[in-house]
């Protein structure tokens, strides 16, 4: 009879264990179930209870990283069981001195840890079918082999791969079922409560993909997390192989014989080397970022004049290259500059009023300039008598987010989003003197459709790349660069001319839903209550944007809004009935198509609040209380009462919840919170003070003086404020009312609210 | 030479405080209990000390927020613990234990109440600590407070998980361990009805004034029907599976 174990030892050892396991009712269950996890991932958005995914369209990208998230979690959960059952088997038969003693255990062993992997490709294979099947034959929702496969195994069959090999180590290492349950617990609740990207290992960053603005900004962080744990992973394997017990002997004993194969600790000491420079080293997150810092000081001596900028994109390597010219004017004595730079963006020259610093190689940086410590600023020397400075600055890299979610920039092949937060163009942190002229070329491969502040010519087309010239006068530095495949409307609305950008995958629900109409009628309510739009002589660029920044935007002329505004699901009534279309706020759809127009009104408002009329910004008084009392209004005629009264109900619940809170009624024991909490409920706070105190003081002025009054001295008050600061000061002497008569508008507001919600709900009553 | 004993039934206080001391005094209990302490310090800093939509770290919905995010983590020691009554071990011996006049019932009812002794001992630790952390940051010593958190969010899921997990042990001992994985569900928020909320954590994940109903004023402790009949449930279901787990097997 011929040995098989002679031929190929390891292959048959292998291929023994892949058949023991495939008898276990244990594994097929697991296999069985990570497949039904993943089918029901397809509903994920559903239960997000977020309100930018609420009803949100299912698309091929919108739902893959449902499954492969449900898929992951469950499939690690089952995984580590199985796991542990498998590895403890000799163990609980007592046949581990048995197996010591006739043949290499650690390779038994890392075989029967490669067969479960083996049924984690099998799990997530099936999962894959299942996921094709019910997704195209029952939902009817396209399926994108690309996307869904590469999210599989990314996220799932990673998940499960590092939960093998995790529990693998850590039973092999403390020889305790109970302690590496406990061990493992802890990893799993720590990658899905975690807010740092790189723990997350079970999951991905985001809970969906963008529609149209590409995978790469979510995934390479997915991608680098994996990276991480695939090293940690098998890090922690290799420990457990190296503790492995020997003979029925201590960890001590066991860990000298064990030691012995050298090739084991090396393998450790460079998996833990290689864990922690990839830890340390993380190339995509900056924690320092300015985007969190709203209170940096600036130099009030120095006023930026001009900024003239020529930036490249490269988006197939997610970079940009940079050349700006800042023009100062400054009081003698001034001997730096400050600006906030995006700390990916890598400087390769500065030069004041002409005399250049080439930064090469390894070079210590010249004396010109320095990084400030622990932030992303650099302070640019400039001549003390000099009295008017210009900065020439080249840089050139890949942008840097402050935070996984929610990122101010990003750069991919598909689109390009840079809010001026993200830094893109360096923000020199001085004043300004009038009106800034920020100018510039932008060049972009020409299957992006660019769209830059003011007004944009295209001056080059070449070798599939196209540069655009821009110019724009603003009253603040806020320069913003947006891209994509888009479809342009121009329509023209009251006086201003709109330019709608968007993908041609949502035009159908553009359409059926009329927001082009709801943007000109908009448009055309602010100019007959507020005054003409603010920039004449260019247009108001409206511009869909990626989810990865849930919410709007509005910078200069230009507005962004994110893709959930305009990809909803749609029932067959409304696209039938669209032209009678009325949403019923009591229904959650109904809610979101409120919310999602509110939003919009509230970005388009911003034009006239906050870039037209500069509010000087002291809590609460800001533009955002403008931005969100106007879109009510808007809403209030367009809908009826009965529909807006919704708005108003969430600021006064919003306010109230705050009033009523432990640490607003006692503030005194804010210092028990730690800093980051602190932080965080700061934020919060002056949110709730911004977006819910400030339009209900709006709302009392117009009950205290008449709509018509209101209205009339709140244009008066656009008219001369105009590209001009407003304090609330200003607007309380213009308006004729005082603080005190605005400061019950809480309880006055809720006190009317509270009447108008008794008859609304009579009214749905009845 | 000694009399030998009369008395056939065995001190099972004697043997309760055994078996007590069997599954507390070791490493391993000692590990998790070190375990358990440093996650339930890491939910007070950062989750407690903000408190639950506003109220206060101290108040009555605060501390029910802390105790779904300890229950899982309980429920699985639970589970732990009840793995080692039904190991290979404790199955070879059974045959000789049960040739003692030790009936089967009492048996399990010893190792039960074994569980529930070390559990409660196992749960008090976090709330000690919880204890500790508000007399040191707040001040706030009026504990008693806590007792309706504590027999609403606490002591009907733990009931239920041991009523559970005995009887899926004494069905297979397998069964125990994929009770973890359904268990580790309970730190998710996976959008359960209330009903169906073994923690109770779906339910603290909404928003309290929304789901309540509550826009003015402060939240009061009070909790939807079905939730506070969910927890009878629970209890009674926990109990009648401890009895069924109990009971002596057919011959």
């Amino acid at each position: 009879m011929v040995d098989k174990s002679s031929f190929f030892p390891g292959f048959y050892l292998l291929f023994n264990e892949i058949r023991l396991l495939s008898r276990s009712k244990l594994t097929l269950t697991t296999v069985f179930l990570t497949a039904l996890a993943a089918v029901l991932g397809l509903n994920a958005i559903d239960y997000a209870n977020e309100y930018s995914l609420m009803g949100l369209a299912k698309t091929p990208l919108t739902v893959v990283l449902g499954p492969a998230q449900y898929a992951g979690m469950a499939g690690s959960l089952l995984f580590a069981v199985l796991t542990l059952m498998l590895l403890s088997r000799d163990r609980r038969q007592k046949s581990t001195v048995l197996l010591d003693t006739a043949r290499n255990h650690s390779r038994l062993l890392a075989f029967r840890t490669v067969a479960i992997l083996f049924y984690g490709i099998i799990a997530v294979m099936l999962g894959a079918l299942a996921l094709y099947v019910v997704q195209v034959f029952v939902l009817k929702i396209p399926f994108d082999p690309g996307v869904s496969l590469s999210a599989l195994l990314v996220i799932t069959l990673a998940g499960i791969f590092f939960t093998v090999l995790l529990c693998s180590g850590l039973y092999l290492a403390t020889e305790s079922l109970d302690l590496t349950f406990l061990m493992y617990c802890i990893l799993f609740f720590m990658s899905t409560g975690s807010q740092n990207y790189l723990f997350n290992w079970v999951q991905a960053p985001a809970l969906i993909y963008s529609d149209f603005g590409g995978i790469q900004p979510v995934f390479k962080l997915v991608l680098y997390n994996r990276l991480f744990w695939s090293f940690v992973s098998i890090g922690i394997f290799a420990v457990g192989l190296l503790c492995r017990r020997r003979y029925e002997l201590g960890l001590r004993k066991s860990l000298k014989l064990n030691a012995k194969q050298i090739q084991v600790p090396a393998l450790i000491l460079l998996l833990l080397s290689a864990s922690l420079l990839t830890y340390l080293n993380e190339p995509y997150i900056n924690p320092n970022d300015s985007v969190f810092e709203t209170e940096l000081t600036v130099d009030e001596k120095v006023k930026l004049i001009r900024v003239f900028s020529d930036v490249r994109f490269f988006p197939e390597d997610e970079r940009l290259s940079a050349r700006v010219l800042y023009e100062f004017e400054k009081e003698p004595g001034t001997e730096y500059i400050d600006f906030i730079t995006n700390p990916g963006l890598h400087i390769n020259a500065v030069a004041v009023n002409g005399a250049e610093e080439e930064i090469a190689g390894m070079a210590t940086l010249p004396a010109s300039f320095a990084k400030i410590k622990g932030t992303d600023r650099i302070r640019v020397e400039v001549p003390a008598k000099a009295r008017n400075v210009t900065v020439d600055m080249s840089y050139a890299g890949k942008i840097i987010y402050p935070s996984p979610v929610s990122f101010p920039g990003y750069i991919s092949e598909e689109s390009i989003y840079l809010l001026e937060n993200s830094h893109w163009i360096f923000e020199p942190l001085t004043a300004s003197k009038g009106l800034i002229e920020i100018a510039g070329f932008v060049t972009a491969p020409d299957d992006l459709v660019v769209i830059v502040p003011g007004k944009q010519t295209v001056v080059l087309e070449e070798q599939g790349r196209r540069t655009l010239k821009y110019s724009v006068l603003s009253n603040g530095f806020s320069p913003g660069v947006f891209a994509g495949d888009y479809e342009v409307k121009k329509m023209r609305a009251g006086s201003a001319e709109v330019e709608f950008y968007y993908s041609p995958k949502h035009r159908a629900y553009i359409e059926d839903l009329k927001i082009e109409k709801h943007i000109c009628n908009i448009v055309v309510y602010y100019e007959k209550n507020i005054g003409s739009y603010p920039y004449q002589e260019y247009p108001l660029k409206i511009v869909k944007t990626s989810i990865y920044k849930p919410g709007g935007h509005s910078t200069l002329n230009i507005v962004t809004v994110s893709e959930h505004v305009f990809n909803r699901e749609m029932d067959r009534e409304v696209r039938e009935r669209s032209d009678s279309f009325s949403p019923d706020p009591s229904s959650p759809k109904g809610e979101s198509f409120i919310q999602d127009i509110d939003l919009l009104a509230h970005e388009i408002a911003h034009q006239w609040w906050g870039t037209g009329v500069r509010v000087e910004e002291d809590s609460p008084w800001s533009s955002e209380g403008f931005a969100c009392y106007m879109p009510y209004k808007y809403i209030t005629e367009e809908f009826g009462p009965g529909t807006s009264a919704i708005i108003p109900e969430m600021w006064r619940k919003r306010v109230n919840s705050l009033e009523k809170s432990y640490y607003y009624t006692n503030p005194g024991m804010l210092e028990n919170l730690p800093e980051k909490q602190r932080q965080i409920y700061e934020m919060q706070t002056l949110k709730t003070e911004l977006y819910g105190q400030m339009p209900l003081q709006l709302m009392r002025a117009e009950e205290l003086l008449g709509e018509d009054l209101f209205f009339a001295r709140l244009s008066e008050i656009y008219a001369e404020y105009k590209f001009k600061s407003l304090s609330y000061e200003e607007f309380l002497s213009s308006m004729e009312l005082s603080e005190d008569d605005l400061a019950g508008a809480t309880r006055a507001g809720a006190e009317k609210e509270t009447r108008g919600i008794t008859e609304k709900e009579a009214f749905l009553d009845e | 030479m000694s009399k030998p004993s009369t008395n056939n039934s065995p001190d099972l206080l004697k043997a309760l405080k055994y078996e007590v001391m069997r599954l507390a005094y070791n490493k391993k209990y000692f590990y998790m209990l070190l375990i358990e302490s440093l996650f339930a310090s890491h939910i007070l800093m950062s989750f407690v000390s903000v408190g639950k939509d506003g109220t206060a770290p101290f108040s009555q919905w605060t501390y029910s927020e802390f105790l779904t995010s300890i229950g899982p983590l309980l429920s699985i020691i639970l589970v732990l613990l009840c793995i080692s009554v039904f190991s290979e071990k404790e199955i070879a011996v059974r045959k000789i234990i049960f040739s003692t006049p030790l009936s089967e019932s009492k048996y399990y009812l010893l190792k039960a109440s074994a569980i529930t002794a070390v559990l409660v001992f196992t749960a008090s630790v976090p709330i000690l600590l919880s204890f500790a952390y508000y007399a040191y940051y707040f001040n706030f010593y009026a504990y008693a407070e806590f007792l309706l958190p504590i027999l609403l969010f606490l002591l009907p899921s733990q009931i239920f998980v041991l009523g559970l997990a005995l009887v899926a042990g004494r069905i297979n001992s397998r069964l125990l361990y994929l009770l973890i994985p359904v268990l580790f569900m309970g730190f998710l928020d996976m959008g359960f009805p209330v009903w169906f909320d073994l923690f109770g954590n779906n339910f603290l994940s909404l928003s309290l004034r929304r789901s309540l109903g509550v826009f003015e004023g402060p939240i009061p402790y009070t909790l939807p029907e079905e939730f506070l009949y969910s927890r009878l449930i629970l209890i009674f279901a926990g109990v009648s599976l401890l009895a069924l787990a109990c009971r002596g097997s057919k011959k």
